[in-house]
């Protein structure tokens, strides 16, 4: 009786350990952040913006967003400070909840962020245990406040709603979605530059179908429509994007364009490096000119046509990428790995002789002959 | 009540219960770090440092064998007293009873650290440790073969569950390119990295405690079956290998400090009932951190009775309560993962190595001697109950 007794009290002893009595937080007791913004401050430091859902927010989340009562559905805490955890504790100070970082779906990062600011914000980012790192990251090249502050018609909480939108594989042109490990990964990389798609409150709605490129910590370009989804082609991640080619025949229009891209670095006979990009491309025709009959050979030569557009725009796009000394197609990788030669990545790439190639095959034309 | 040693027969374990005790004594110590050391050191060679150390792995084992094989029915600590002179032996006993403690104290401290950094940061360590160190002392309490047959149950499923888990992150595997080796070999870095990444392997010199508790006529199976666990083993460090760098590429890896637990957390199932489910798994490995830790108690004890002649359950329970101390003051010693790694590296993991493959060498040389000695006074004319054969 006395033995097990004995047990009985140290059961009960582990078992009042190992609940983590220390780490319990009720969940009214908790800010949630479903997105974090994160600025420059006027006085070269950061400020960090925190979407916290409100008790009504997160009862509309239950009745599927649609709730219209009860006031705010989020609020926004703003913290000012010389480094991140300044600004934290500046915000934290605005609330009587815990801002728990652990299911952050967005950080959304401002580009008038200075490279030096950045790169320690971002040291901080990785370091911080229970952060999410398959959030979200997006780029917003305006005012953070104002991004922030807006929210789209017909939802509640923004967070929630950009992360549905890049959880989702069909709501885009380009599968745009990047997430924060992603991004960190590729920053510590001595040859694949950081991208991030561009977020911008445009009407009623958010408007995301651009992307900004890196140069390290530092963003060098913000690509147009057309360039985005060119780079998009060579990144794979093309799902409806459309294409229009002029013929003799007239304007043909394809669309639901995927690709499927493969690179090949190799030293070249001059001392510099080979980078040839070769892409396979399917599509649907769309629309072709009226009484046009397609056969076969029209459709080759469609095909040839839309070959040749399509790699002097691929070509353009990467050009324009290696101009900016950017690289976020990540070419070299295996290249640097393999030899190990990390410091002359950036000259051979710099001096590197471009190719494309691309092959489009038209394997749906729809109901019509 | 007292039992002799080694233990009478309700004391023994299966052959496959033994080759799954020997699999969790060494399975639970590598599984956070690796494969750090390993692309670290070994670059775009790594995958040969890989194979390299998993023979090395199955070397050392097959030597530990053949010093089992002089005794069987003893622990290695309980016959060497037969075949060392003291001034080996007890330097000897004194480092297997070390490396034990040494080796759970480590494990105890790593996974209070991934367990602070990930999930409970405001929990003290000390009241993980201590978690840690009671449960294990729970489990070698009643012996040989309950702990046995709690590995049996809990070792082969978390093993499942996780590469199950693992081959999620196929789909996130973007660093492909890492995985494939180089086609120009490099040999120093490459035996450098098998070296430094060798303690995915330590601990499996428990054999030679545990097996003289195989049930006599399953040791030959119980070595065969240890083998195959270790081929197993060795394949599924592989899978993890190339998971791991194929998600997270080699130059971000070796920035961090717990490459798989990195990894594991980027595991969501959306619309699965768990949000994160990569995090369970991550806590389902303290499995691995609990029953390394077991054995290594359970080891103290039993390599710390022979040396005084000790037979009874209450030694043992007692000596594994002082492992169990050990362990937990050894592993509030170290006050971060820094200091942790550092120590390992420079004391704990070359006298491990050295200890896999110098000790069995050591105790089949002085068998061979105590041998050739008891036949050379035999076979003299002096001795009158020596007869030729």
């Amino acid at each position: 009786m006395k033995q097990k007794l004995l047990w009985l009290v140290s059961i009960l002893c582990v078992i009042t350990l190992v609940t983590g009595c220390w780490d319990d937080r009720p969940v009214e007791e908790r800010g949630l952040v479903l997105m974090l913004g994160i600025s420059p401050s006027p006085h070269h430091g950061v400020t960090l913006y925190f979407e916290v859902p409100t008790s009504s927010g997160l009862t509309s989340l239950t009745s599927g967003g649609s709730s219209s009562s009860g006031g705010p559905k989020f609020v926004i805490y703003r913290g000012h400070g010389a480094t991140f955890s300044d600004a934290f504790t500046d915000a934290q100070g605005q609330t009587n909840e815990d801002l728990y970082l652990g299911q952050t779906q967005v950080i959304a990062l401002s580009t008038r962020l200075p490279p030096a600011t950045f790169a320690v914000i971002d040291a901080t980012l990785a370091r911080l245990g229970p952060m999410d790192k398959s959030a979200d990251a997006v780029a917003v090249t305006g005012s953070m406040a104002k991004f922030m502050a807006f929210s789209p018609a017909g939802t509640s909480l923004p967070g929630l709603y950009l992360a549905s939108l890049f959880a989702c594989h069909h709501c885009q042109t380009a599968q745009l979605a990047r997430t924060v490990w992603s991004r960190e990964k590729r920053l510590w990389s001595p040859t694949a530059s950081v991208w991030v798609p561009k977020i911008s409150a445009h009407g009623s709605t958010f408007n995301v179908d651009r992307i900004v490129v890196y140069q390290g910590y530092r963003p060098v370009l913000v690509l147009t429509r057309r360039q985005t989804w060119d780079v998009g082609c060579l990144l794979g991640i093309t799902v409806k994007a459309p294409l229009t080619v002029s013929t003799s025949y007239g304007t043909i229009s394809l669309r639901a364009v995927r690709a499927s891209p493969h690179f090949k670095t190799k030293p070249a006979p001059d001392g510099k490096i080979l980078i040839h990009v070769t892409v396979h491309l399917s599509a649907t025709l769309d629309s072709v000119p009226p009484n046009l009959l397609i056969t076969t050979p029209i459709l080759h030569e469609i095909e040839a046509r839309a070959d040749t557009l399509l790699s002097h725009r691929l070509l353009s796009i990467l050009v324009t990428l290696q101009k900016a000394g950017s690289n976020p197609l990540g070419f070299g990788r295996r290249y640097v790995w393999v030899r190990q030669d990390f410091s002359a990545w950036p000259t051979l790439y710099r001096h590197a002789t471009l190719a494309v190639t691309a092959h489009i095959h038209i394997h749906q034309l729809g109901d019509l002959q | 009540m007292s039992t002799k040693f080694p233990m009478p027969t309700t004391q023994t374990i299966s052959a496959g219960q033994f080759a799954l005790m020997v699999t969790a004594a060494y399975l639970g110590f590598g599984i956070f770090q690796f494969p750090l050391e390993l692309v670290k050191d070994g670059g775009p060679d790594a995958l040969y440092s890989l194979i390299l150390e998993i023979l090395a792995a199955f070397g050392g084992l097959w030597l530990l064998f053949r010093a089992n094989r002089i005794q069987p029915g003893e622990t290695m600590t309980g016959f060497s007293h037969q075949v060392l002179h003291p001034m080996i032996r007890w330097p000897i006993s004194v480092i297997t009873i070390a490396i034990h403690s040494a080796l759970g104290a480590c494990l105890v401290s790593n996974f209070g650290f991934v367990i602070t950094a990930f999930f409970l940061p405001d929990t003290p360590d000390w009241v993980i440790r201590l978690t840690l160190v009671t449960t294990c002392l729970y489990m070698v309490w009643f012996d040989t073969p309950s702990l046995a047959r709690t590995v049996q149950i809990l070792l082969p499923m978390t093993m499942l569950l996780t590469l199950l888990m693992g081959l999620l992150l196929v789909p996130k595997m973007t660093s492909g390119y890492a995985v494939i080796p180089s086609a120009s070999i490099h040999v120093l870095p490459i035996l450098y990295a098998a070296y430094r990444d060798f303690y995915v392997f330590l601990g499996f010199e428990v054999s030679v405690t545990l097996y003289p508790y195989i049930r006599p006529p399953e040791r030959a199976l119980g070595e065969k079956y240890t083998f195959l666990a270790m081929g197993v083993v060795g394949a599924w460090f592989i899978i993890g290998y190339a998971l791991v760098l194929g998600v997270e590429g080699p130059y971000f890896m070796v920035h961090l400090l717990w490459p798989p637990v990195s990894a594991m957390r980027l595991i969501n199932v959306s619309g699965f009932i768990i949000n994160k489910l990569g995090l369970l798994v991550i806590v389902m490995w303290g499995v691995f951190t609990l029953l390394f830790i077991a054995v290594r108690i359970w080891c103290v004890g039993h390599d710390v009775m022979p040396l005084f002649r000790l037979t009874s359950r209450t030694a043992y329970r007692l000596l594994a309560g002082g492992g169990a101390v050990v362990i937990y003051l050894g592993a509030s010693l170290f006050p971060t993962v820094h200091a942790l790694v550092q120590w390992f590296a420079t004391y704990l993991l070359p006298t491990a190595i050295a200890y896999i493959f110098l000790v069995p060498l050591i105790v089949m040389l002085g068998a061979w001697l105590t041998k050739r000695k008891h036949q050379k006074s035999k076979a003299s004319p002096a001795n009158p109950q020596s007869s030729p054969q």
